[in-house]
Formats: C-alpha cells, sequence, structure tokens
C-alpha cells in the first residue's frame, strides 16, 4: 500500500514542476519585456531630455533616428525618410523578414547599421547616393537578397 | 495503478510541451501576411513621397455610452459644489447607480471658485454611470469603479485649466472612460482591468494662445481583449503612455501641436507596451517650431502592427523612434519626415 503512494506523490512533484517550468518561463519573458521596455523608456527619455535644451548639438539636431529590433519569423520593417540626416539601427533576427528603407528628397549622410540572421530575408533600399556612409550590413542567411539602388 | 500514474504523467507532461511550443511554431495567419506583404510590395514601389498618411485600420470607436434609466429601485447622486477647497465623496454600492459631481467655478487660477477641489466617486456593481466636472486649478478626481457596464467621464477645465489630476479605475466588463483636461500641468490617468474596457483621453485647450503644455496622460488595460486606448494631446512638451495585455488590442496616440501663436510641439514623447497577439500601435506626432518627437513601441507576440508617423517642420529637433517587436508575423511602418513639410 506505501509503494503506489510513493509513486503518487513521486508523480505529482513532477507534475507541479513541469508546471511551475511553464510558469515560471512565461513570467520571466513577461519581466524580461517589461524591464527593457522601461528601460527603454528611460533611455529615450534621456535621449530626449538631453536633445531638447541642446539646439546646438549638431550630432542630433535636425534628425532621424530609428531603433528597430525585431525578433521571430516573417517580421515586416518598412521604413520612409524624408530630409534630415539619417540613422537606423535595425536588427532582424529570424526567418524570411523583409526589411524596406526608403529615402525621400535628401543628400545627408545616411548611417545604416542593419543585422538580418535567418533564412530567405529581403533588404531593398531605394535613394540616397554615394552618401550612404558608414553603413553596415550584415545578412547571416540563404537565399539572400539585397536591392539598393541610389537616384 | 502505477501504470495509470505513470501514463498521467507522460500525458501532462507531453500536452505541456505541445501547449508550450505551439505558440511559437504556429502560423494561422499566414494568408493575412502574405496579403500585407503584397500590400507592403506595392507601397514600396510606389516610391510615393511619405505625408501625414495614418495607421492602417487605425481607427479608434469613441466612447458613446451615455445610458442612465433611473427606476424605484435605483440610487442615483448629484453633488454640485461652487467655490473652493471642496470635498465631494459619493460612495454607491448596488446595481444602477448615477453619480454626478460638478464643482464649478471660474476657469481662472485662484478665480472666485473652483479650485483645490476633490472628488472621489465609488462605485460596486452594475450599470453604474459616473460623470464629473471640475473646473479650475489644482483639482484632483477619482473615479473607481467596480462591476459591469460601467461609464466614467470626467471633464477638467472650461477654457483653460492648471495642474489637474484626473483619475479612473475600472474593474469589471464593458467599462468605458473618457477623460479631458483642458490647460497646462495636468495628468490623467485610467486603469482597466477585464474585459471589453476602452479608454480615451484627450488634453488640449479651447484658448488659442494655450494649447497644454507638460500634460501627461497614461492607460494601463491588462487583461481582457478588444482594448482600445486613444490619447490625444495638443501644445508642448506632452507625455503619452499606454499599456496593453491581451489581445486585438488598439493603441493610439496623437500628439500635435498648435499652429497659432507660435505656440509650436516641443518634445512630444509616447510610450506603448502591448503584449498579446493582433496588436496595434499607432503613433502620430507632429511638432511645431523648436519641436521633436519620441516614439518607443514594444510589443510581445505574434501578428501585432506598429506604425510611427513623425514630423517635424523645418526648425524641429528631429525625430526618434524607437521598435522592438518579439514574435512572427509583426509589421513595423516608420515614416519620418525632417523640414519641409509645412507643418
Amino acid at each position: 500500500m506505501k509503494k503506489p503512494n510513493y509513486i503518487l506523490i513521486i508523480v505529482l512533484v513532477l507534475v507541479n514542476l513541469i508546471f511551475y517550468k511553464g510558469t515560471a518561463q512565461e513570467n520571466n519573458d513577461d519581466t524580461y519585456i517589461i524591464n527593457q521596455y522601461f528601460q527603454l523608456n528611460k533611455d529615450a527619455s534621456l535621449i530626449l531630455e538631453n536633445k531638447v535644451p541642446t539646439n546646438n548639438n549638431k550630432i542630433i539636431s535636425q534628425d532621424n533616428f530609428v531603433n528597430l529590433k525585431q525578433v521571430g519569423d516573417r517580421n515586416i520593417i518598412d521604413i520612409k525618410q524624408r530630409n534630415g540626416n539619417n540613422t537606423e539601427v535595425v536588427n532582424q533576427l529570424g526567418n524570411k523578414n523583409y526589411y524596406s528603407f526608403i529615402n525621400y528628397y535628401n543628400n545627408s549622410p545616411v548611417k545604416l547599421n542593419i543585422l538580418q540572421q535567418g533564412k530567405s530575408n529581403n533588404l531593398q533600399i531605394y535613394g540616397q547616393n554615394s552618401l550612404i556612409e558608414n553603413m553596415s550590413i550584415v545578412q547571416k542567411s540563404n537565399f539572400k537578397t539585397i536591392i539598393i539602388k541610389n537616384f | 495503478m502505477k501504470k495509470v500514474f505513470l501514463s498521467m504523467a507522460m500525458l501532462c507532461a507531453t500536452s505541456m510541451l505541445f501547449a508550450q511550443t505551439q505558440f511559437f511554431t504556429g502560423n494561422p495567419f499566414y494568408d493575412t501576411q502574405q496579403q500585407r506583404n503584397d500590400q507592403w510590395a506595392d507601397d514600396v514601389t510606389q516610391l510615393s513621397a511619405p505625408n501625414h498618411s495614418h495607421c492602417i485600420d487605425c481607427t479608434v470607436d469613441q466612447i458613446a455610452r451615455v445610458t442612465y434609466t433611473s427606476f424605484n429601485d435605483e440610487n442615483n447622486s448629484v453633488l454640485n459644489q461652487t467655490g473652493n477647497n471642496n470635498t465631494g465623496n459619493v460612495y454607491q454600492t448596488g446595481d444602477k447607480n448615477y453619480s454626478v459631481i460638478n464643482q464649478k467655478g471660474n476657469d481662472g487660477y485662484l478665480g472666485a471658485g473652483g479650485s483645490w477641489n476633490n472628488a472621489q466617486v465609488y462605485q460596486s456593481g452594475s450599470m453604474n454611470y459616473s460623470d464629473v466636472k471640475q473646473d479650475g486649478d489644482f483639482n484632483d478626481s477619482d473615479v473607481i469603479q467596480s462591476g459591469m457596464s460601467n461609464y466614467a467621464k470626467q471633464d477638467v477645465g472650461g477654457g483653460f485649466a492648471d495642474h489637474n489630476k484626473t483619475y479612473a479605475r475600472q474593474i469589471g466588463d464593458g467599462n468605458a472612460s473618457l477623460q479631458i483636461q483642458r490647460g497646462d500641468g495636468n495628468d490623467a490617468r485610467v486603469e482597466q482591468l477585464t474585459d471589453n474596457n476602452e479608454a480615451t483621453q484627450i488634453q488640449t485647450s479651447t484658448n488659442s494662445h494655450f494649447a497644454g503644455t507638460g500634460n501627461g496622460a497614461s492607460i494601463m488595460q491588462y487583461g481582457g481583449n478588444d482594448n482600445v486606448a486613444y490619447q490625444k494631446q495638443t501644445g508642448t512638451t506632452n507625455d503619452s503612455d499606454i499599456e496593453q495585455n491581451g489581445t486585438d488590442n488598439l493603441s493610439k496616440s496623437t500628439q500635435t501641436g498648435y499652429s497659432n501663436a507660435g505656440n509650436g510641439n516641443t518634445s512630444n514623447m509616447s510610450s506603448s507596451l502591448q503584449i498579446g497577439n493582433d496588436n496595434k500601435a499607432c503613433v502620430l506626432q507632429l511638432a511645431g517650431s523648436a519641436g521633436a518627437n519620441l516614439s518607443a513601441i514594444y510589443q510581445l507576440g505574434n501578428t501585432n502592427t506598429a506604425s510611427v508617423n513623425q514630423d517635424t517642420n523645418a526648425t524641429g529637433w528631429g525625430n526618434i523612434s524607437y521598435i522592438s517587436q518579439y514574435g512572427n508575423l509583426n509589421m513595423a511602418k516608420i515614416t519620418q519626415i525632417n523640414g519641409t513639410s509645412g507643418y
């Protein structure tokens, strides 16, 4: 009679551990994302606070700044910018992601830093001729497609 | 007996394994996403210059739930107060209650009345409706509703009123909240829990020379699906925060400056956090003279959409956009215009 009770206890402990692990993973994911969100807002607030009172800051004045991160499959990024010094930091991690950047009416330097990791990625960049300085594009995948047309 | 227990344990473990992996490998929206891909490809090939285009499908159904029926078994309360330093507390429990608090006076700083007033409403039950009206400066208002089909509306300031705090907390099904503040240095916050809630907050001014400066608005919606959060701010140095946790949620933040009297829009800040699937976050920021826009969107889940439209005029200080999306089939669209936009 004791043996089945031991087995029952062991089974219950295992089941509880499995549930606890699943719940802990979900909480960790949410906690991680929320912590990053608040850190992101904090960083962004600091940037803007430093930006507003210093109009003479040439580095960030008249800027379009994009920091974009996608983790997953089949994600899409579409960026359109017009005028100003453009800076982009884009990270796409996953498969079959899509990235598009179009720049209009601009002859200012563009700073790009793009990373695509996964299969069947696609990258398209239009506009902005030889002034695309500081560009670094890293694609780690099969079936790569890069289309850059500088007008 | 031993085999039965072991079989149950294996069944539970296997179920947990499949439940965890299905979330990340499932792709029930491929057709929809393929249509999105085609749509984006068409947009790219058109090569049209960006403008103030709004988000795709980013519309907000406005709150229109002013319903009140009075019968014998219902309580209702109407409280009118004039002058300064008034306190109005309403506590209602039961079904179909109704409460209105009017704390009105002059809508100017240290006027003949209407400043430093405090209104508190607590309603527990179903189909409650609360309406709070405050004019003047340094007023506080708190509305807490727990139950079904509640509706809260708070209106602060006639022309312009400064340094007011307006707070609404709704716990229950089918709640809605609409908060309007006019003036400078105001703070508005809505917290909603459980199902089918929607919230709209507007911070503006009817005075053409005082568009509203230094206002803060936040909406927190946790739990429930099909939530809608909309915040509209006009003026300078405004802050908008929206947090949503659920499915099919929509957050929309619109921050625009006032075009008269040289009151440009400076330092717009908007942050959105969405956890769940099929969420949409839309941000529209227009900065006038000497203005800067900042937007941060964070989405965790699948098939989420983030759309940001930022615009500064020729003397603006720039646009900053942060977007982070974790999951599959997400879409991010950013349009930034710096100068010569005519705004």
